[in-house]
């Protein structure tokens, strides 16, 4: 900082050479990476809700196609001999998110721009996001009840459209009463006669609430909807099959804003559905919470534990200092390294044993023998104390030693001086240690793979069956849903938006977990510069 | 307590004095017992493969078999990733300890604390998915922006001599770190434009099946040069922090008296600070490798994972962490398979905690050196 000033008068007469603007560039360099890198994340993934609109195409061949543009780029000569490629320097190719799995086979298709006679948007094109086969994107034609026979005629749009909306908001009743249905009255019933089957009453019960489930269901599918894709194939759907349904370019902005919020929330707020590929992701977020807060249960006493015997009661010699070197150190082991130990000591070793202790009925079927909510919070534990420990650590050093001798010398014994003076004031300093702690645990998928995050576990680690709390189950992590969902899916484009989207919460929490870690460090420290002071 | 510590009657109480006793002793045993379960890993590790190595069981030539591939694969990706990661890092470091402004620095610390924080498991999908097929198709653009960039940088820095002195003034290279960014995206932006019609016209519109036929070089969509890229962006952050730290903890009278001189702050950096860091920015630069070689997610996702042995950056490889990752869940435990993988977590430990270590005694020494220097003046 000095440099900087004694040369500030000198610094516009003479050049510093190239070398010092390759300096700067990296700077701005990697500003613009990580730029890059979080706009394109935020964008992509919040621009996964927005009703975006559908466009109709007709090609030079005649053939219409409706979808949501989803990018443009130059025209790759695919296999094309090389006189053909060399004029290819303008062409370019788009690509439309035309839906329709069960009609087509397909849900993208790539279209080269000087092959389109016309684009446009009319205003009747039917959004419908479904069950089964995902989107639908073509026109409404009618809407009848089941056993109806076709009307030929077809109906106008905004009086079918009106009669779906109406429809849906009553099917959408249905099926909120029989979720309840499910999980307040036939899930503790099924559980209660899985532990006494003898139980009459009960199975009674059961079969009632089974017949006003059938009954449910019946209602659901009594109405259908008949859809016509842009090129005249036609469909019939019972709205069962319905979610939700919308007209991209009928809406105005506000309308758009208020899809794409609900959308949002119902993202956050819901499982996933069609293998991880479409829904939400609300038991990965479940299962991170509850996962980072028993890790850092276990692992603030501890790690407080071993900083102040480290620095206030340990004799400071060479021992102490080589293993406050090796704590430091194992920081930066690689965290796929205390996966291996969680899964051999943890799950094989301790989880082992107390299989063959306690559960030995459930054998070989393993309940603690196998990766699960428990070995995954302890392995983190173990990952994350290094990050505690030197975070307190730091704190205790900054503590003034006039703050010890002052308390010791007006009588107070060592405990005294640790629990009323030394540790209250390290406390920011150990808040700073968790919170790093659980933003790294929050981000760490490696260690994970190996001791208990599972692909799909639509049941949160949670209920309200004794003992209430399963340490014994495996759990979605956000992470992990990222590198599953991108990596093991059937159609990855498909499944693109919700990887980002996760992505982007992933890292929103991380990041502000480590802004909070930062500012909270920057006000401790300013705190602490004034009473060294003094 | 109702009356102050001093003026109790009881302060020297035998029961005050057990009760201190006693919790420093818990304490002790606590904090002992979780540093020994901390170090417990390296333990744990060794006490599971180290008897199976020399009663045979596992062979010389099994291990040399099938660790061969993924501790090339490791060391490839490693390699890529500080290509990339070192000059930026050290660049950003020398940049930010002698030119930039105070101001912008307590910015910009923070800001590339954060992208260390970003979990490898975003980094990875964005690399695997993302940034390997565009690269794929624009591959003529990637190794054009690669170009541009320090070139860009270079004629920013020429143009900027040019400029008038009250233009000068408003862009100060002291937050060049800053403006610079504007610049050079726009400049990516029209490389990535010009792109196309330089391939057209120097590889007949194909650089793929130009490197194909020409040089016979194979391109695989996830690539070392992929990993290298997206590893170096993991690891650059804490290889700038401690470069950092290590340079702007060099004492400035130092500096100062080399400037007295006349020396610019250049010659400066180059002749004395830098020579009394050279320690810190190379414990800077191991922790760097350490991560590198440890980082999981983002070799796992970015880089196809095929357990090849080949020099070209244009090939996948598969590491050791990725394979314990993918591996490891299906090993029943007591094989050799399972024994194999404890063997590849062990070395990965060793290696880790060796050039940790290392770096650490490094640091140590390096901030005794200066407090010497410092109390010299």
């Amino acid at each position: 900082m000095s440099l900087v000033g004694v040369t500030g008068r000198v610094r516009l007469a003479r050049g510093e050479g190239p070398w010092a603007w390759l300096a700067a560039g990296s700077v701005a360099l990697s500003l613009l990476l990580l730029g890059g890198l979080l706009t394109l994340i935020a964008v992509r993934g919040l621009g996964h809700f927005w009703p975006a609109s559908v466009s109709l195409v007709e090609l030079d061949d005649g053939s219409v196609l409706a979808g949501r543009a989803v990018r443009e780029l130059p025209l790759v000569p695919r296999s094309a001999g090389p006189d053909e490629s060399g004029m290819s320097g303008g062409a370019r190719e788009r690509l439309y998110f035309t839906g329709n799995r069960d009609l087509d086979g397909h849900v993208w298709q790539w279209v080269a721009v000087d092959r389109i006679v016309e684009s446009d948007r009319p205003r009747e094109l039917v959004v419908m996001e479904r069950l089964r086969h995902g989107d639908f994107i073509g026109r409404l034609v009618a809407v009848r009840a089941a056993g109806q026979i076709e009307a030929q005629s077809t109906e106008d749009g905004d009086v079918a459209w009106a009669a779906l909306q109406a429809r849906l908001s009553a099917v959408e009743v249905l099926r909120g009463e029989r979720d309840d249905l499910v999980h307040g009255v036939i899930q503790p019933l099924v559980r209660r006669l899985e532990n006494d089957p003898d139980d009459t009453a009960a199975r009674r019960r059961l079969v009632e609430a089974d017949e006003r489930i059938r009954g449910l269901q019946e209602s659901m599918r009594a109405d259908v909807v008949v859809l016509e894709s842009v090129d005249g194939r036609r469909l019939a759907l019972t709205l069962d099959e319905v979610l939700r349904t919308w007209r991209p370019n009928d809406m105005s902005v506000p309308e758009k804003v208020g899809a794409w919020s609900r959308g949002v929330w119902r993202f956050l707020s819901e499982g996933p559905r069609a293998a991880n590929t479409a829904g939400g992701v609300w038991p990965a977020i479940f299962g991170t919470v509850l996962m980072v807060m028993l890790m850092s249960i276990l692992v603030t006493p501890f790690g407080v534990l071993a900083a102040v015997y480290l620095n206030e009661v340990a004799h400071q010699g060479r021992l102490t200092n080589w293993v406050r070197i090796a704590v430091r150190n194992l920081a930066g082991v690689p965290s796929i390294v205390y996966g291996v130990f969680g899964l051999g000591v943890f799950v094989y070793g301790i989880g082992g044993s107390l299989d063959e202790w306690f559960f030995s009925d459930e054998l070989p079927s393993p309940t603690f023998g196998t990766g699960g909510l428990l070995w995954a919070s302890l392995t983190l534990a173990l990952l994350t104390l290094p990050v505690v420990i030197v975070a307190t650590e730091e704190g205790l050093v900054r503590i003034p030693d006039h703050q010890r001798e002052g308390a010791l010398a007006l009588g107070a014994t060592r405990l005294e001086m640790l629990t009323r003076v030394v540790l209250p004031m390290a406390v920011p300093a150990m808040l700073t240690g968790v919170i790093l702690a659980v933003a790294r645990a929050a981000g760490e998928v490696a260690p994970l793979m190996l001791v208990g995050v599972a692909k799909l576990a639509p049941q949160v680690p949670m209920d309200g069956e004794f003992p209430f709390l399963h340490l014994d189950r495996k759990f979605m992590h956000l992470g992990y849903h990222v590198y599953d969902t991108a990596f093991h899916g059937d159609d990855i484009q498909a499944a693109m938006p919700v990887v980002f989207a996760t992505a982007l919460l992933l890292v929103l929490v991380v990041v502000v977990l480590n802004l909070t870690a930062i500012f909270l460090r920057h006000y401790f420290r300013a705190r602490h510069g004034a009473l060294t002071r003094h | 307590m109702t009356k102050p510590l001093s003026a109790s009657p009881s302060h020297r109480s035998p029961r005050r004095h057990l009760l201190d006793r006693l919790a420093t002793g818990l304490i002790a045993a606590g904090g002992i017992g979780v540093v020994l379960a901390v170090l417990a890993i390296g333990a744990f590790l060794a006490i599971e493969v180290v008897p199976s190595l020399f009663s045979g069981a596992l062979g010389q030539e099994q291990i040399s078999r099938s660790l061969t591939p993924l501790a090339w694969g490791t060391l490839k990706a490693a390699f890529w990733a500080l290509v990339f990661a070192i000059p930026m890092a050290l660049g950003a470091a020398i940049h930010s300890a002698v030119y930039m402004s105070p101001r912008l620095r307590s910015r910009i610390k923070p800001t590339l604390e954060l992208m260390e924080a970003l979990p490898g498991v975003v980094i990875g999908f964005v690399a695997g998915l993302v940034l390997a097929p565009w690269v794929e198709r624009h591959l003529a653009g990637a190794f054009v922006l690669l170009l541009v960039m320090p070139l860009g940088i270079l004629a920013a820095g020429g143009g900027w001599r040019l400029l008038n002195s009250a233009l000068r003034h408003r862009l100060p290279l002291a937050w060049a770190g800053l403006w610079l960014v504007p610049w050079l995206a726009a400049l990516g932006l029209a490389a990535l434009e010009l792109a196309p019609w330089l391939e057209a016209w120097l590889f007949g519109g194909d650089l793929r099946g130009w490197m194909d036929t020409e040089l016979g070089i194979d391109y695989a969509s996830r690539n070392a040069l992929i990993v290298g890229l997206a590893m170096g962006f993991a690891v650059m952050p804490s290889v700038y922090a401690l470069a950092e730290d290590a340079l702007s903890g060099v004492p400035s009278s130092l500096g100062e008296g080399a400037q007295a001189m006349g020396a610019t702050r250049w010659q400066t950096l180059w002749k004395v600070v830098l020579p009394a860091a050279a320690p810190g920015v190379f414990a800077a630069v191991m922790i760097g490798a350490g991560r590198a070689v440890g980082e999981t997610m983002i070799v796992l996702m970015a880089s196809g994972n095929a357990a090849l042995m080949s020099l070209s950056p244009l090939e996948g490889m598969r590491s050791m962490a990725a394979g314990i990752a993918i591996e490891l869940p299906e090993a029943v435990p007591g094989s050799d398979s399972y024994r194999l993988l404890i063997l590849a977590a062990l070395l990965l430990f060793l290696f880790t905690f060796l050039v940790n270590t290392l770096a650490e005694v490094v640091r140590s020494r390096l901030r005794r050196r200066y407090r010497r220097l410092g109390d010299l003046s």
